[in-house]
């Protein structure tokens, strides 16, 4: 089920929140956790089995460490779990599809075990606050990644209000019109310059497709993440946010602040700090830096494209943060001018998995195309004639901008009114059945 | 009243959503036939609560299935009192009395092999949680209607050159002997799979190009054409080199449905959008290429399309009388993508093409197949030549091009 469809908006959401909010306080934690299973197994019929199976292996193993507080007791389940994602993920057996949200429940049961381990417990705890800070459906298929300590006051103590509803209902809607107004449509244009292919392809399009692929991909992936933060506000959950108006950053440093905040965080806490971070020596750090970039890159996606995605990163970051790092943020329009050319060309490296057309395309980027061009200027121009207006908003929401108009204006009826309608034309996109794809499904 | 100021968004939300449930109810009560905003708001809304009620809406002109032979009585074709083209059966019911047993013929253009046995199609379109990331809607980027299951798909079990008469057993492909056989839209016939779909029927018939003596040509050619289509038109102008001499009337999602409902379509050449009943009446060309259908695939049924499209043609005849005009084949589906969403697989595309080459009479109007330029053996569209299984990438197009100039009609 995607939160962009009619079927979860119009169908298990009023449901659910029916059951959710006519429940007493103290079984809500049962309803969400229920209402979540079936979320899942809607559209993971058989692997939903495998969720619950790492439920409760990981829960097991976690009481047998609060019980004997041996580390061992601990590190098998983070095994385990690793193993499992990695065998349905990477090693793409025949007849075996990658289940929903792996990547994501997957690192949310290493952060939880991981953070156990810090914390002094004398009994652990509960098995359905556990199981449903891992499953809650907010964020279960596609982040952000939650922690424990983030969602456990409103677990143990029922934190549903009408208030919360309400302001997360707006977010909610917020978030789809992003996905389906602004991601959706702009991808068509990325797929228009995909459809013309690389061989002719001009460097004005090639470029064009880059760009259109970079506003896609930021506003589907913020687009989903603010309809999950908002549908966790319905039910009385804080859950972090995800994005800082990353495009408005001055080097990859910063960038990597500001997107996938909650990928970064549990990197940065379970992978970088424990293996030393930078408190290491030089070397050390760049080694521990390569071993982060290669993962992020890997887990994004089971191809050599993403590692070399990841291995991009790792090279920028290491030389911002010891040749010209500090340059760029004494120069800052040197430094937006520095993100904004080399952006499109990292989204370009993420979006085409095969190789060799991913090769081409770079090509073309660079002006070293074949000879004969068919996609040319007078295309390109087409192009921007109809897609123009549609760049230029998404220009304008990729700046900070928006977020401060929202900031002042968003109790007001007029905002609501504006919001309702957005929401609205959204369902109507969808109903007609233009292009709705979800770029961060197959995690 | 403190309420509401205290939740502004959801007391608005809920009111608004209470009455554009009612209007569209209401709207869908008394206009059955209108698709709208309020009917999908109310369809999604009480689905399925209200499918006993209300009549279904989500396909124009819902008409009775069946094996529905129209094209009985007015055939293509060159239906001169030839001896050769006696007994000849035009309806493609598979028998053969002139001779050409078993022969196939060279440009069949086939439809999807897997046969199931079964009526209806298999599996559940998985298209919301397919694992391919980057989004293909299927057909335009535009609109299309309906979503759901697969459908049936036919079996070629055995193509028999049911075409002109070419008794020497030549077949349909050569261009022969201008007596014979010029004029002809033969079709090539196969076993029929049952199916269970409002939007098609599969009745074991795909059509040929028609068989002429056509010239070939060069550019020139174009200077006084017009091309009237979809988004694989809007490829012929972005890569066909013509877009300077030539008239182009397309853009993604052109159907001949809106066209019936009085829609506008983009004048390429100025970027603006345009009547096209009047644009004809007002300009005079010497060749009209019409490339149309594949966003008609999930509107009404193939019976209503042969209507719309004769009007449609009609019109077209009756503003441009010197005009030839060259009916061209919507190309089909590759592999991967036949069948993701119910309606668009090469059966019906192969009932929408027969259905406009009946309109080709070999004089005036041609009915031009490229499909076998670009489809493997069982008439998919090949794999390695589009991106979105709809599409041709930039640097196939002079095939096509190529194909065009090669099937000139010049007077």
């Amino acid at each position: 089920m995607l939160f962009s469809g009619l079927v979860f908006i119009f169908r298990f959401l009023p449901i659910f929140l029916f059951f959710y909010i006519v429940t007493p306080g103290k079984y809500r934690n049962f309803i969400l956790f229920v209402g979540s299973l079936i979320f899942y197994a809607v559209g993971e019929p058989v692997y939903v089995f495998l969720l619950l199976g790492e439920l409760i292996l990981n829960y097991v193993c976690y009481c047998g460490f609060i019980r004997n507080k041996r580390h061992f007791r601990l590190i098998l389940p983070i095994v385990l779990d690793v193993a499992a994602l990695v065998v349905f993920k990477y090693m793409l057996i025949p007849g075996l599809s990658m289940p929903l949200g792996i990547s994501f429940y997957t690192f949310q049961l290493i952060a939880f075990l991981m953070d156990e381990r810090k914390k002094a417990r004398k009994n652990p705890v509960r098995f359905l606050n556990f199981a449903t800070y891992i499953v809650m459906f907010p964020q279960l298929v596609a982040g952000p990644i939650v922690q424990f300590k983030e969602v456990h006051h409103e677990l143990a103590n029922n934190a549903f209000s009408w208030e919360k509803l309400e302001k997360g209902a707006r977010t909610f809607a917020i978030g789809l019109s992003f996905k389906v107004l602004l991601a959706n449509q702009v991808g068509t244009l990325w797929n228009s310059v995909q459809t013309a292919g690389t061989v002719g392809l001009g460097f004005s399009n090639a470029w064009l497709g880059a760009v259109a692929y970079t506003f896609q991909i930021y506003f589907d992936f913020l687009g989903y993440s603010l309809m999950a933060i908002g549908l966790g506000r319905m039910l009385g959950f804080e859950l972090p946010e995800n994005f800082r108006e990353p495009y408005s950053a001055t080097s990859f440093s910063e960038f990597w602040r500001r997107w996938h905040v909650t990928l970064g965080r549990w990197f940065r806490e379970y992978v970088y700090i424990p293996l030393g971070g930078s408190r290491k020596g030089t070397l050390r750090t760049i080694l521990n830096l390569l071993v982060v970039w290669a993962l992020t890159g890997i887990w994004h996606g089971a191809g050599w494209n993403f590692l070399l995605w990841g291995l991009g990163f790792f090279l920028l970051l290491v030389l911002e943060k010891f040749l010209y790092g500090r340059f760029l943020e004494k120069y800052k329009i040197l430094g937006h001018l520095y993100v904004i050319l080399l952006l499109p060309v990292s989204w370009v490296i993420f979006g085409i998995t095969d190789l060799s057309v991913l090769w081409d395309y770079l090509r073309c980027m660079i002006g070293m195309g074949d000879d004969r061009v068919f996609a040319g200027f007078s295309v390109f121009l087409r192009y921007m004639r109809s897609y123009a207006p549609l760049l230029m908003i998404c220009l304008l929401f990729a700046t900070p901008y928006p977020r401060r108009f929202w900031e002042k204006y968003k109790d007001k009826l007029w905002m609501s009114l504006l919001v309702i309608f957005f929401f609205c034309f959204s369902c109507y996109e969808i109903a007609i059945g233009s292009s709705n794809p979800f770029l961060y499904f197959r995690f | 009243m403190r309420r509401i100021k205290q939740y502004p968004f959801l007391t608005a939300f809920f009111a608004i959503m209470i009455l554009g449930f009612l209007i569209g109810v209401i709207k869908a009560a008394l206009y059955p036939q209108d698709v709208s905003l309020g009917r999908y708001f109310a369809w999604h809304l009480t689905q399925p609560f209200w499918t006993e009620l209300l009549p279904d809406y989500s396909v124009e002109g819902r008409s009775s299935l069946g094996y529905v032979d129209t094209y009985s009585s007015d055939l293509t074709g060159d239906l001169r009192e030839d001896e050769e083209k006696d007994g000849n059966d035009m309806e493609g019911a598979g028998t053969d009395p002139t001779g050409i047993d078993g022969a196939v013929v060279s440009n069949v253009s086939g439809t999807s092999a897997a046969a199931d046995g079964d009526a209806s199609g298999a599996g559940e379109s998985s298209a919301e949680t397919a694992g391919e990331g980057t989004g293909v809607s299927g057909e335009d980027n535009g609109r299309d209607a309906g979503e759901g299951n697969t459908g049936a798909t036919g079996d070629l079990a055995d193509a028999e050159a049911v075409a002109a008469g070419s008794a020497d057993g030549s077949g349909p492909a050569s261009v022969g002997d201008n007596a014979t056989h010029s004029g002809v839209t033969g079709f090539v016939t196969y076993e029929p799979v049952e199916t269970d779909s409002y939007y098609y029927t599969d009745r074991g018939r795909i059509a040929l190009t028609t068989d002429y003596a056509y010239d070939t040509v060069d550019d020139s050619y174009f200077a006084d054409a017009a091309f009237i289509g979809d988004s694989r038109t809007l490829g012929l102008h972005d890569y066909s080199g013509w877009k300077e001499s030539a008239a182009f009337y397309c853009e993604n999602g052109f159907s001949i449905y809106r066209w019936t409902k009085g829609g506008k379509v983009t004048f390429q050449n100025t970027g603006r959008d345009v009547d096209l009943t009047g644009e004809l009446q007002r300009k005079k060309y010497g060749k009209i290429y019409i490339m149309a259908g594949m966003n008609d695939l999930g509107y009404g049924n193939t019976e209503l399309f042969g209507e719309w499209f004769g009007s449609f043609l009609e019109m077209v005849k009756e503003s441009q009388p010197d005009a030839v005009i060259y009916l061209m084949a919507n190309l089909h589906i590759s592999r991967k993508q036949d069948g993701v969403k119910e309606e668009m697989n090469n059966v019906n595309v192969n009932d929408k093409n027969a259905t406009i080459a009946t309109f080709a009479d070999g004089q005036r109007v041609f009915y031009l197949d490229a499909n076998p330029l670009f489809c493997d053996e069982a008439g998919y569209l090949k794999d390695d030549i589009t991106f979105d299984g709809f599409h041709l990438y930039a640097a196939n197009y002079p095939v096509w091009t190529d194909f065009i100039k090669s099937h000139a009609v010049e007077r």
